[in-house]
């Protein structure tokens, strides 16, 4: 038997436990490993390889990780609590660009626990009943200025989309533009009915849940890269 | 009894079922209990710890989703082993990592390598220098010996995971081992250097 035939075999040879190599085919590549140094050394390093790889130590991810998945639940939370106002989405792009969804990048993260915090204690202040004025005036505030946050890193991603949607598939910019028609929709409501009563905190809940929504799209497409 | 060691009797089918009801101290239980497999998992098949990190995230908070349908036929373990599995290759498929990497170069230029190779060998191998090199290992390559050798799938699992067949595994898993033999042997300080 050749070097070169043993050599290709080896692998299955070394896993040959589970049946692999049988009868003369093994019988002729223990011969040829006994007279040929070369292949038993190729053989000793691989065997210890394959040990080695089931013996790797564990690895221990920064303390931080159990922050971010607790910081990431939460937010899911307050968000399927939100559903119940929200229609159904349509399927298509939608619900690929949602299987796309459980990416997020560090500052994304850092975006999205921010919008926790706010939504979560719109929940407590709505649970507890509290509608004292400062209160308001105070959240009032930070989700203005959130939504400006927000919105300013929507318009940056809406101008970069708008160079290149010239080049997209129609169907794909139709559905696109359908998708984005029905949050600018949904935004114009949300606005009129916040202006008829500044303190509806369920409104200033569902405005902000618009533009992360808005901006989870931009972001979506972007990704696509076309 | 304390309470570690109630926590510590509690088996991993309780503190699903627990978290599935919402009880986030049992899903950090869980957590404490099974991050480092995942981590470690993740962070040898991408390569790269804020990848790992960020894949772990992702793996946890969908278990948390889905933790009410364990049913506890098999090994918890199992079931996240594969949950965890099953979303890095998501992930590799949606970044459009080349897994099946059956490339071009040349068989017989690789024979004479590892034929010379061969003299001196050193004794041990070392395991800092093997996890080092996996994430050397070409994406197509580190998955399967990834999957084989380290995480002890058979090659028939390994194939359907990937959507290969069974003697592509083989051979991509072999070529692995021989670029991770060089890789480990390139690694180490020359004799009279
Ligand atoms: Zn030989």
């Amino acid at each position: 038997m050749e070097c070169k035939t043993v050599i290709f075999s080896l692998s299955d040879y070394l896993d040959s436990q589970h049946g692999l190599v049988e009868g003369i085919e093994k019988r002729n590549i223990e011969d040829h490993l006994a007279s040929c140094p070369s292949c038993r050394h190729l053989q000793l390093e691989l065997m210890e390889i394959k040990t080695a790889a089931r013996e790797l130590p564990l690895r221990t991810p920064p303390r931080a990780l159990w922050t971010r998945i607790v910081n990431e639940i939460e937010v899911e939370k307050v968000a399927v609590a939100a559903i119940g106002t929200v229609e159904p989405d349509p399927p298509g792009l939608w619900s690929w660009l949602t299987s796309l969804r459980y990416t997020f990048s560090l500052p994304q993260i850092a975006g999205v626990a921010a919008l926790a915090i706010i939504l979560v204690s719109i929940t407590v202040i709505n649970f507890r009943g509290n509608t004292n004025e400062m209160d308001f005036s105070r959240l009032q505030s930070a989700l203005i200025r959130e939504e400006m946050t927000k919105k300013a890193e929507i318009d940056r991603k809406m101008a970069a989309i708008e160079e290149r949607k010239a080049s997209w598939d129609p169907a794909f910019r139709a559905d696109f533009d359908r998708q984005l028609n029905r949050i600018e929709d949904s935004i114009k409501q949300c606005r009129k009915n916040l202006e008829a009563s500044p303190n509806d905190l369920n409104q200033v809940q569902r405005m902000l849940d618009l533009y992360e929504e808005k901006r989870q799209l931009l972001e979506d497409v972007e990704r696509l890269k076309w | 009894m304390t309470v570690k060691e109630i926590n510590n009797a509690k088996s991993d089918y309780d503190l699903t079922q627990a978290s599935a009801n919402g009880d986030m101290t049992a899903f950090e239980l869980l957590y404490e209990r099974h991050h480092r497999r995942v981590y470690s998992l993740c962070l040898r098949m991408v390569a790269n710890a804020t990848e790992a990190e960020d894949l772990s995230q992702e793996v946890f908070v969908q278990l948390f989703r889905k933790v009410g349908s364990f049913r506890g036929e098999s090994a918890f373990t199992t079931w996240l082993h594969r949950l965890t599995v099953n979303h890095v290759l998501m992930h590799f498929r949606k970044k459009r990592v080349k897994l099946e990497n059956t490339t071009e170069e040349g068989e017989i230029g690789e024979m004479q390598d590892i034929i010379q190779a061969v003299t001196d060998r050193p004794r041990f191998i070392d395991r800092i220098a093997l996890d080092k090199a996996i994430a050397d290992l070409p994406p197509g390559y580190r998955t399967v010996f990834v999957l084989h050798d380290v995480e002890g799938f058979e090659h028939e699992e390994v194939a359907a995971l990937l959507g290969v067949s069974v003697g592509t595994s083989k051979s991509q898993l072999h070529k692995a081992r021989l670029r991770l033999r060089d890789l480990i042997n390139k690694g180490k300080p020359q004799r009279g250097s």
